[in-house]
């Protein structure tokens, strides 16, 4: 069964003290809703566009992968918008 | 067109002549159709002519992803297509999760593609940003659905949206379904077979342009506070724990266990109910697949297959394309007329058994039309046609040539009739559920909430006064001595099944998921201004209902020019007959001829149409500026 403990709502996350030292990634919760590469886009580019997202969504046999490019600047906004809980902000 | 939301072209594709060519997006268009399925429509009236064939090169496909796919906003990868439908020659419409492909259309810089023509071989359309190109399709044709989605992303990488038909598409099966990236469908009515009479097994698209909006502050503030009210809503954690299968409370929670491996979801829904379901025993242990919901792969449950049978017969029945309604109807019906003898054994030595060997060699009989197959595939008026007009009090109860779904004799199982009744018969494409839907699809809301949930969909408060029970307005019962001047009962699916489409055709023009767990989070006035604040371009809360409401004439005028009118919408007598026991939405009183009938009315009243025929009148199409439209139907009916 999917934990959703940890769910908060993102202004209260965004609020949370500290600097953002990584994105924990929970491959298995991850639906593919790309939610995180539309912020994430939005964010750097002033455009919603997967294609230049900093975190690539995989599509694999059996699931999602997650991973992010060399641009990422662990703002955290992509996890703030992952309603799944498959990315975790830490810091 | 420099406006935000849109990407400002239509593809028109030709597969006779091997063309493609871009067309400015008209800037008038915008308001008055919004985009999406508004769009369709009007390409459709304007590229579908009259009378023509639905399996010939004149049928056009047109699909289309509204201004706000693309976006951020919750759910808003709706895709809708138009075509004329071989089953029954309606315009129809078919609406599907875009899962990536609307997305993706519009990454390339399209809000719709026109597809017409029929290619000299099988090909498929591959849209890559500027690079159109009609590829050859002879390595896939003859495969599965779900094998052609992965050899096509195999090569092409994912994301990329992928709609596809199987073997029951290319064989022109009259009941054919395309699917969207393997897990939606589009069109019971035989979209499917429509590509396949043009040769066209797939469309692949993968845009890189991305979408902009006008006012993007304005329109995160509204995202924003869209997803903070998902967050906070009480049932999401069951929704993303069971996915659809939590809005039927008749399934029990124990069984999607049972079978479920894991989710996947539509680009930009925190929702999420998209199944990947697994068979856990048995002989196809391991066997795995997507689909549209969990609640699919269960219904053969219904005509007595064990569970792991089931889900192996739908995987079939989805990979061949086929509409699983459909094909338990034309198996019913045969059996039914082999039954009293009026099928002989020339077609069939026996009944079809509902076991997963037998349901498994008749879906592949049907899907490459072999032996009496090939009379299956031409659905229920095919059969009826055969074996005479005798036949056809055997038949399943039907609207515009396809089984009703919803109601008592099943397969969706219910006996309140709702506007999700209601709209499988005056909905212009035939019976399906999903424009009467939204509203009372969980059909014991008490009425005391239907205010606010009426007020939320953009209907008028003049028009919640008709629609909800009042004493005085409840004269026709009290007419036929079914209810007492006290009695409370009643709401009148008539008129409110008039808003249920409306606010279906608002929602598929924007691109906003019509699935009510999406949609109950959006109201008229917050969809104006997310429509206002990603396009620039302002608009009222009437202004988008109305909108929504010409969109709806528009399609019905272009079947009224095909010869659609009331008659086509009536009741079939199996359906009310006695024993099915429909009762009216608060369950206090039974439906008869008589009621039904004046539901019709009063939803034609609504519609502001003619009641006696059912179409639009030439007013209600001049208000709404449909000036062509207004013409035709004049000149097809008089
Ligand atoms: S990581 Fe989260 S937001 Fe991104 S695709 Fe997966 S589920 Fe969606
Ligand atoms: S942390 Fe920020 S920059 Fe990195 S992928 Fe997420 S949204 Fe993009
Ligand atoms: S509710 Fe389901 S169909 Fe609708 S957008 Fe979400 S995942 Fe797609």
């Amino acid at each position: 069964m999917r934990t959703t403990a940890g769910r908060q709502a993102p202004e209260r996350r965004s609020k949370l003290p500290g600097k953002i030292i990584e994105i924990e990634t929970h491959p298995s919760r991850c639906v593919g809703c790309l939610l995180c590469q539309l912020i994430c886009s939005f964010s750097y580019e002033k455009m919603f566009n997967p294609s230049k997202a900093r975190i690539a969504i995989e599509r694999g046999d059996d699931g999602f992968k997650i991973s992010f490019t060399d641009e990422c600047t662990l703002c955290g906004r992509c996890a703030q918008f992952c309603v799944y809980n498959a990315l975790e902000a830490k810091r | 067109m420099e406006i935000g939301g849109y990407a400002g072209n239509i593809l028109h594709v030709d597969l006779t002549k091997n063309e493609v060519k871009k067309e400015p997006v008209a800037p008038e268009l915008a308001k008055a159709f919004i985009g999406g399925l508004g769009f369709s429509v009007k390409l459709a009236y304007k590229h579908i002519k009259p009378g023509i064939e639905p399996l010939s090169p004149e049928n056009t496909i047109i699909i289309g992803a509204g201004p706000l796919v693309g976006t951020i906003a919750p759910g808003s990868s709706r895709i809708y297509a138009v075509a004329k439908f071989p089953i029954n020659n309606a315009i129809g419409w078919a609406g599907g999760g875009g899962m990536t492909f609307g997305t993706m259309l519009k990454n390339a810089g399209y809000d719709n593609v026109v597809i017409k023509g029929r290619a000299s071989r099988p090909v498929y359309l591959k849209i890559f940003d500027d690079d159109v190109e009609i590829c050859d399709a002879g390595e896939l044709w003859g495969r599965g659905i779900e094998e052609t989605s992965e050899r096509l992303w195999a090569k092409f990488g994912w994301p990329a949206g992928i709609i596809a038909i199987g073997q029951a598409g290319e064989n022109s099966v009259r009941f054919a379904m395309s699917f969207v990236d393997n897990a939606s469908t589009l069109g019971r009515g035989g979209f499917g077979a429509v590509m396949g009479s043009k040769n066209l097994k797939a469309i692949i698209v993968k845009g890189t342009k991305g979408v902009r909006v006008s006012h993007p502050r304005k329109f995160m503030k509204l995202v924003d506070g869209l997803l903070q009210r998902v967050r906070q809503w009480e049932h999401l954690d069951e929704w993303h724990e069971f996915g659809f299968w939590i809005g039927l409370p008749l399934l029990p929670k124990e069984m999607f266990y049972q079978l479920n491996k894991r989710r996947l979801s539509c680009i930009s829904c925190p929702i999420g109910d998209k199944d990947v379901v697994e068979i856990k025993k048995g002989k196809f242990k391991g066997l795995t697949k997507v689909t549209t919901t969990a609640i699919n792969s269960v219904v053969p449950l219904l005509f007595g297959l064990p569970l792991e049978d089931s889900i192996k017969c739908i995987t079939t029945l989805d990979d061949y394309g086929m509409d699983m309604f459909e094909f338990f109807s034309v198996v019913s019906f045969v059996n039914e007329l082999y039954g009293h003898g009026m099928i002989t054994g020339e077609y069939m030595q026996s009944k079809i058994a509902f076991d997963l060997e037998s349901l498994e060699k008749w879906a592949g009989k049907i899907a490459n039309r072999e032996g009496f197959g090939d009379i299956l595939a031409e659905g229920l008026p095919g059969i009826i046609d055969k074996f005479g007009k005798e036949s056809q009090k055997f038949a399943p109860p039907m609207s515009k040539g396809l089984s009703v779904y919803s109601g008592p004799t099943g397969p969706l199982l219910w006996d309140r009739f709702g506007t999700m009744e209601l709209t499988q018969l005056v909905n212009p494409r035939g019976a399906h559920v999903a424009a009467g839907g939204s509203p009372t699809y969980y059909a014991t809301r008490p009425l005391e909430k239907f205010p606010t949930h009426l007020d939320r969909m953009g209907v008028p408060e003049s028009a919640t006064e008709r629609i909800l029970p009042q004493p005085h307005h409840w004269q026709w019962g009290l007419k036929f001595g079914l209810v007492s001047p006290e009695d409370k009962a009643g709401l009148n699916v008539g008129r409110l099944t008039r808003y249920s489409e409306d606010w279906l055709s608002v929602l598929g023009s924007l691109g906003v998921c019509a699935r009510a767990q999406i949609n109950r989070f959006y109201y008229a006035n917050l969809l104006a201004e997310l429509y206002s604040a990603a396009t620039g371009i302002q608009i009222g809360r009437e202004e988008l209902m109305k909108a929504g409401e010409r969109v709806w004439n528009l399609l019905k005028a272009a079947n009224v020019r095909e010869g659609f009118t009331r008659k086509d919408d009536s009741f079939s007598e199996r359906w009310l007959e006695e024993k099915s026991q429909f009762v009216e939405y608060t369950g206090k009183v039974k439906i008869s001829a008589e009621i039904a009938d004046k539901f019709l009315d009063d939803y034609y009243e609504e519609r502001g149409w003619d009641v006696e025929r059912g179409i639009p009148t030439r007013e209600k199409l001049l208000e709404l500026g449909l000036e062509d439209a207004a013409e035709e139907v004049v000149r097809a009916v008089f």
